[in-house]
């Protein structure tokens, strides 16, 4: 049993990876835009349908397929913050309306994807080979997701804390006036800051692709899920999206072996509601600053 | 001349902050902006560093036009605000915030960094400490300190002595002083503006969006009916 245990724990933490991943981006974009971008899933499902279609139709091999992924992701990123974004914030009082024109983007994004590829989940060859810790058996795609989650969040960390750009980044999510100030562009910190959000989350769908099985739904999945980890790590908290992204993949593989899926996916609703109600700023309390 | 604004407009949607401002600044000048609530003043220097919508016939320094600028090309030619309220970046360390202060590209000169911290002694002591943590005399220093950080040849400051202890107030009417000894020109917007006509050559008295009256600071000082009709003195 606590065999059992221990390989639902490092199977959890690497799809709780890819939440984070996703979880991440979103909660940038909230902290420095305020805004909630609902398309963020598809721009997961992006990342994984590039890498089905670099490794199948181009024959290419799967970690040729990350760049083309990032870069595909960057692209979307602009897309949207061009066309649904960036054009709403101009009106006053236009931040509200974020949410629903993201939303319509998701929607054609999927189905513009389910009319070209069809809905079919789809098998995709990540890191060959099988790496044993103890009793614990890692296949190599699920370390490999761990490792390069971890590079890319360190990456993005020293991004924000030592690069001038990280922290004019953050100097907009605290004040946007100051911020225009002291004559940082701000529509260019947002549109960087979407572009970057992406390329996060369509490396994210990129390695849990071969995991999780491609499908051109695995992005309303994931959304969701990213919405949970945002509000219980904080709106805005890179650190908590991070660490709640994990914690949520844990809680679903460990509360699904001992009580079953159902109990689980009960538990962390349960826990988005709780989080509202109590402690609506998430459990760090901290904005993405 | 240093600053030339010619007939400069305010607006926010529909209404207007601030109507055909016109008034001139030269090197090592300084000019105070007094008035009531609500009257503009805040909105002229919005206005000069393209911070809202505005219009002009002519906004140059030293001749060249910079109406046009966005904010970045206008501090890159001049212009600094440090702004009403201090806007200082809370969860940035007080180092950080001089750093976004330099508008240059390349690395933050160390020597501007020194200078400041020369300015402002306090500044140095918490360099390592998040703004947002710091008293609001503090903060003030570092909103003025920032927009040094610019070099600025037109220092704009919006409320500077608002809610400081009398003490902070000399301080940076000394400050006022040794700047404008350099050649930089100061642009002062105050409520408190006993403290700004002591501080200025000559004073702009901007009522409901307009400037209705001009000169020298000491005259704009003693005249009773000025006193009593604009400054609550
Ligand atoms: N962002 C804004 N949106 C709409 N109206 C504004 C805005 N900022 C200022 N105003 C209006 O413009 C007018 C001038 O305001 P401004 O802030 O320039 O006054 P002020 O002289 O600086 O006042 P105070 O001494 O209180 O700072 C006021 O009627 C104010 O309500
Ligand atoms: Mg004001």
């Amino acid at each position: 049993m606590v065999d059992i245990l221990l390989q639902q724990i490092a199977n959890g933490l690497s799809v709780g990876m890819g939440y984070a991943l996703v979880a991440l981006g979103l909660t940038l974009i909230f902290g420095v835009l305020h805004v909630i971008n609902f398309s963020h899933g598809e721009t997961f499902m992006l990342g994984g349908l590039l890498t089905l279609i670099a490794t199948t139709t181009l024959g290419l091999p799967y970690l040729a397929a990350l760049p083309l992924a990032g870069l595909g992701g960057a692209v979307l990123g602009w897309g949207v913050n061009r066309i649904a974004v960036r054009p709403l914030l101009a009106r006053r009082d236009g931040g509200a309306d974020v949410l629903l024109a993201t939303f319509a983007v998701s929607i054609l994004i999927h189905q513009a994807v389910v009319m070209l590829w069809g809905p079919a989940p789809a098998r995709i060859d990540g890191v060959p080979g099988t790496f044993e810790l103890g009793p614990v058996v890692l296949t190599g795609q699920r370390l490999f997701v761990l490792a390069a989650g971890l590079a890319l969040l360190v990456a993005l960390e020293w991004m924000l804390r030592r690069t001038r750009f990280g922290v004019e980044l953050r100097a907009v999510a605290q004040s946007q006036f100051a911020a225009r100030v002291v004559g940082i562009d701000v529509d260019r910190v947002n549109g960087a800051t979407f572009g970057i959000a992406a390329v996060v989350a369509a490396l994210g769908g990129a390695l849990l692709s071969p995991v999780i099985l491609y499908s051109s739904s695995m992005g309303q999945v994931v959304i969701i899920k990213a919405f949970v980890v945002v509000v219980i790590g904080g709106m805005g908290s890179v650190s908590g999206a991070v660490a709640c992204g994990l914690l949520v993949g844990l809680l679903e593989a460990v509360l699904g072996l001992v009580a079953g899926e159902g109990v689980a996916t009960a538990v962390i609703y349960s826990l988005l509601l709780a989080m509202l109600l109590i402690r609506p700023q998430g459990l760090t309390g901290k904005r993405a600053r | 001349m240093t600053l030339l604004v010619d007939r400069l407009t305010v607006t926010y949607g529909a209404s207007a902050g601030l109507a055909d401002a016109s008034f001139t600044v030269a090197p090592g000048e300084v000019i105070a902006l007094v008035g009531a609530n609500g009257a503009g003043k805040s909105s002229l220097l919005k206005g000069l560093m393209g911070l809202a919508t505005h219009r002009a016939a002519a906004l140059t320094l030293d001749g060249v036009e910079l109406g046009a600028l966005p904010t970045r090309a206008r501090i890159a030619r001049g212009f600094a605000l440090s702004p009403e309220g201090r806007h200082v970046f809370p969860e940035l360390t007080v180092r950080q915030n001089l750093d976004l202060g330099h508008v240059g590209g390349g690395p933050v000169p160390a020597e501007r960094i020194a200078a400041m911290y020369r300015l402002f002694p306090r500044l140095q002591e918490r360099s390592g400490q998040a703004a947002g943590t710091m008293s609001g005399g503090e903060q003030q220093m570092l909103a003025i300190a920032r927009a040094m950080m610019a070099n600025p040849r037109v220092l704009m400051l919006d409320e500077p002595t608002l809610g400081l202890a009398p003490i902070i107030v000399r301080q940076i009417a000394a400050f006022i002083a040794a700047i404008r000894a350099t050649g930089v020109a100061v642009i002062l917007a105050e409520q408190n503006a006993e403290m700004a006509l002591a501080a200025a050559d000559r004073g702009y008295v901007v009522e409901n969006g307009r400037i209705v009256l001009e000169g020298r600071a000491a005259d704009l000082a003693r005249d009773p009916a000025i006193k009593k009709a604009f400054l609550g003195i």
